[in-house]
């Protein structure tokens, strides 16, 4: 005993108990993610092996019914609703974060963060009863459609992911020093020049950030969209009319396309198609941040 | 190394389905008939304490394939899926369906011709039935769903080319035609439904037990031969319960 | 010498909230000359330069009293254009704080703000700039890569050739070189000795022996007062007060 306390020993097979529990924990996530990811591929592939590439990835025919599976129609409904949802977003909530770094201070400022970070935990179900409390019957009353709309689904996600994105923008924002600030305004900066000149872009690593993830967020979201997409699943109607994303379509058609029948793999390959997408914009993202660092 | 075999090998155990005592039941399928099934069970499972079930839905299509890839023992159906072989099928009796559509609309009867044109829209305005001027708006179940297909069975395919609003589930399609003023839908079992109107069909309310309604949706169970004598026992119950008419499911008439 | 005087307090005090910390400071600075401020920590030596170039009103609860005369133009008053005023007195801070751009950008970042966009000019105005903080032969060829991958000295001449591209007229140091080694250190003395005459400068320093070498005149601040000022040589060899010299004498032992 005493020589326990007495001697500053180290305990190597305490410390290398550590790293293999910290090891383990990193090398399961890995090897479930890929796990995830190889089961997705074989069945997004064996899919594909029967039908053709092209005509799938492109085509907007779709009636698992009768086994006529074009995932084209989704794609590119994913990426208009997305789309929507960041040109609302990204520029309100820039704004939001700009007002709570540069000119709130305080108990503003604090009560904003704070107002942000549990909106940003809501769940999206919340969003989507919003959604068709509020959105649905406004755009019907200025769209003259039913209200159910690539547009509510665009403004909803908009709605879910603001705060995300602000919460990040500003977290992104405040990294900034005080002494970059201080040495730019003894440049001679005004405070718009020092935020376009010297805020913006200092913090454009964490604004990348900001919008991956927000952009993330929107594309995976099912439920909240679900809602009040309309789920039209034939062709495209329109801003206005109803339509469906590869993920509201996977939730529909999974009752139809379960696990184990013959054309389940074309929900494997709209996840997969997701997958890439958004890991096509990460590394298209960080791409730029590469080259700006040079 | 040895240790990560070791836990690369108590992963893949982890992993590996069907390791499934015998003590227990999995039933599976059809979203509308999930509220019986349960009812049902709760009941089975006092007079059965050993056997465990576990009921999850996942539609008719997913309860059939686990049947056919052993991971469900009972599947639920409100659509004809054939027989499979090795496979038992049992029909449940009927569930009405019903068409549900927004009381602004002005209309509270319709002819099977008028759902006809609907559905298959040549009519799209109200008032071309006698209605308010509005435009008519479908709001449908996904296909894989037997009430969609019941409906489209009976009054033909909707044209790929009509915006349906689509909803995943009975109370989802009432909440979209309550909301939105055009709006008809359909959903299954005998239920009255506040905030909608439910269309009289050719002068008709449906009754329970009526003759002549003419949309039915036939709720089935399905069951493989070589079954343990607990499933047996489990579908003879969830077939003769008392609790089927409380449910919206008759013995059927035969139309 | 000249002897156009540059800059001028006159009852110079500045309050954060109730704390007094400049206390009726009057002083002159002659065109051309470098003055070095000395004193203890937290004596007020910093926040005199921040009176000078307004940034001392950014600290939350500041209020300052007194008038500021650059060139005979009262900078204190209401209606002064601020951001004009910081053009025409640069300040290098005591930390090296290189924008996270590329060296070209950084030094560029002055010019560009007052409206400079000429690519030619920019880039001659970044070369001369660079070439009077001594640096260009450091970086030339390299002026795209980051300006965080530079050295701490390099980037202190960095931030120097940043405050010279927009020509300013008075530049303030404030402690430039306690970040730094003393191989550095002595570099940026240099700089200082050479600025001298074309510009005026106010180099707040701790190192006695710095401010011995680089400046003409010398100011001991203690307590937020201005105790003595004179020229250098005779501030280090002769002081007319006790304070003055028990404070060197302390330090020098």
């Amino acid at each position: 005993m005493k020589a326990f306390f007495s001697s500053p020993r180290t305990y190597p097979q305490i410390d290398r108990m550590w790293r293999q529990i910290v090891f383990a924990a990193a090398f399961s996530v890995l090897a479930l993610l890929t796990l995830m990811i190889l089961v997705l591929l074989f069945g997004a592939l064996s899919f594909l092996r029967h039908h053709g590439v092209i005509s799938t990835l492109l085509g907007r025919e779709w009636d698992p019914g009768r086994g006529q599976l074009q995932i084209g129609l989704f794609v590119v409904e994913s990426a208009v609703v997305a789309g929507l949802a960041m040109l609302v977003a990204v520029p309100f909530g820039l704004g939001v974060a700009i007002f709570g770094t540069q000119v709130a201070v305080g108990f503003e400022r604090h009560g904003l963060r704070w107002t942000l970070t549990i909106a940003s935990a809501v769940p999206s179900v919340a969003y989507g009863w919003w959604g068709l409390a509020v959105v649905v019957p406004g755009l019907r009353g200025l769209g003259g459609g039913s209200g159910y709309s690539l547009l509510a689904a665009g403004l909803v996600l908009a709605l879910m992911i603001l705060p995300t994105f602000s919460v990040l923008a500003m977290e992104a924002l405040s990294q900034v020093p005080e002494d970059w600030h201080q040495a730019s305004l003894a440049l001679g900066a005004n405070d718009d020049q020092n935020l376009v000149r010297l805020v913006l872009p200092a913090s454009l690593p964490g604004l990348r950030l900001a919008f991956l993830t927000a952009l993330a967020r929107a594309v995976g979201e099912t439920m909240a969209v679900q809602m009040v997409i309309g789920g039209t699943a034939a062709r495209f109607h329109g801003l206005f009319g109803p339509g469906a994303t590869l993920t509201t379509q996977i939730l529909t058609d999974m009752a139809i396309l379960p696990n184990g029948s013959s054309d389940h793999g074309v929900l494997d390959l709209m996840a997969m198609v997701l997958f890439v997408g958004v890991t096509a914009m990460t590394g298209w993202v960080g791409y730029g941040q590469g080259r700006a660092e040079k | 190394m040895t240790w990560l075999m070791r836990m690369i090998l108590a992963l893949g155990l982890l992993l590996t389905p069907g390791a499934r005592p015998d003590a227990s039941i999995t039933v599976m399928g059809a979203t509308s008939l999930l509220s019986y099934a349960r009812a049902v069970v709760s009941g089975w499972a006092r007079q059965h304490p050993e056997i465990r079930v576990a009921i999850s839905g996942g539609g008719s299509y997913a309860g059939w394939y686990g049947l056919a890839a052993g991971h469900a023992d009972i599947a639920l159906s409100d659509l004809d899926l054939g027989r499979g072989p090795a496979v038992n099928e049992r029909r449940l009796g009927q569930m009405p369906i019903l068409f549900v559509a927004n009381p602004e609309n002005g209309v509270e009867s319709v002819t099977r011709r008028d759902l006809v044109r609907i559905f298959s829209g040549r009519v799209h305005h109200w008032q071309a039935l006698g209605g308010n001027p509005r435009p008519i708006r479908l709001v449908a179940r996904p296909s894989g769903s037997g009430a969609r297909a019941v409906v489209s069975q009976s009054l033909g395919e909707t044209p790929r080319h009509l915006a349906q609003i689509i909803q995943l589930s009975n109370g989802a399609v009432v909440r979209a035609v309550e909301e939105t003023p055009g709006a008809i839908g359909y959903v299954e079992g005998d239920r009255r439904w506040p905030g909608v109107v439910t269309l009289r069909i050719g002068g008709q309310a449906y009754r329970p037990g009526s003759r002549g309604w003419p949309f039915y949706a036939f709720p089935r169970i399905y069951w493989r031969q070589a079954a343990s004598p607990a499933v047996f026992s489990l579908v003879s119950a969830l077939a003769h319960s008392s609790l089927a008419r409380s449910f919206g499911i008759f013995p059927r008439t035969g139309s | 010498m000249s002897t156009t005087t540059k800059l001028r307090l006159e009852g110079v005090s500045v309050w954060y909230g109730a704390q007094m910390a400049l206390r009726d400071i009057s002083l002159q600075v002659p065109q051309g000359v470098v003055l070095a401020l000395i004193g203890p920590s937290g004596c007020g030596k910093s926040t005199l330069l921040r009176v000078v170039n307004r940034l001392v009103e950014r600290s939350p609860g500041a209020k300052v009293q007194g008038r500021v005369w650059l060139d005979n133009e009262d900078i204190l008053r209401r209606d002064m254009d601020v951001a004009q005023l910081r053009r025409r007195v640069g300040m290098i801070f005591q930390r090296p704080t290189p924008f996270p751009f590329s060296i070209f950008d950084n030094v560029a970042y002055g010019p560009r703000l007052h409206g400079v966009k000429d690519p030619v000019g920019l880039r001659r105005v970044v070369e001369d700039s660079l070439k009077q903080a001594a640096l260009w032969d450091e970086v030339r060829g390299k002026l795209r890569r980051p300006a965080s991958g530079l050295s701490g000295g390099q980037q202190q001449r960095l931030a120097l050739a940043r405050a010279l591209a927009v020509d300013p007229e008075v530049i303030l140091l404030d402690e430039p070189t306690s970040a730094l080694d003393p191989g550095a250190a002595a570099r940026i003395e240099e700089l200082v000795v050479k600025l001298k005459g074309r510009y005026t400068v106010v180099i707040v320093t701790h190192n006695l022996q710095q401010a011995a070498r680089v400046s003409d005149l010398t100011g001991f601040i203690q307590a937020g007062a201005l105790i003595e000022l004179g020229e250098t040589s005779l501030i280090f060899t002769a002081p007319r007060d006790q304070r003055t010299e028990a404070y060197l004498t302390g330090q020098l032992e």
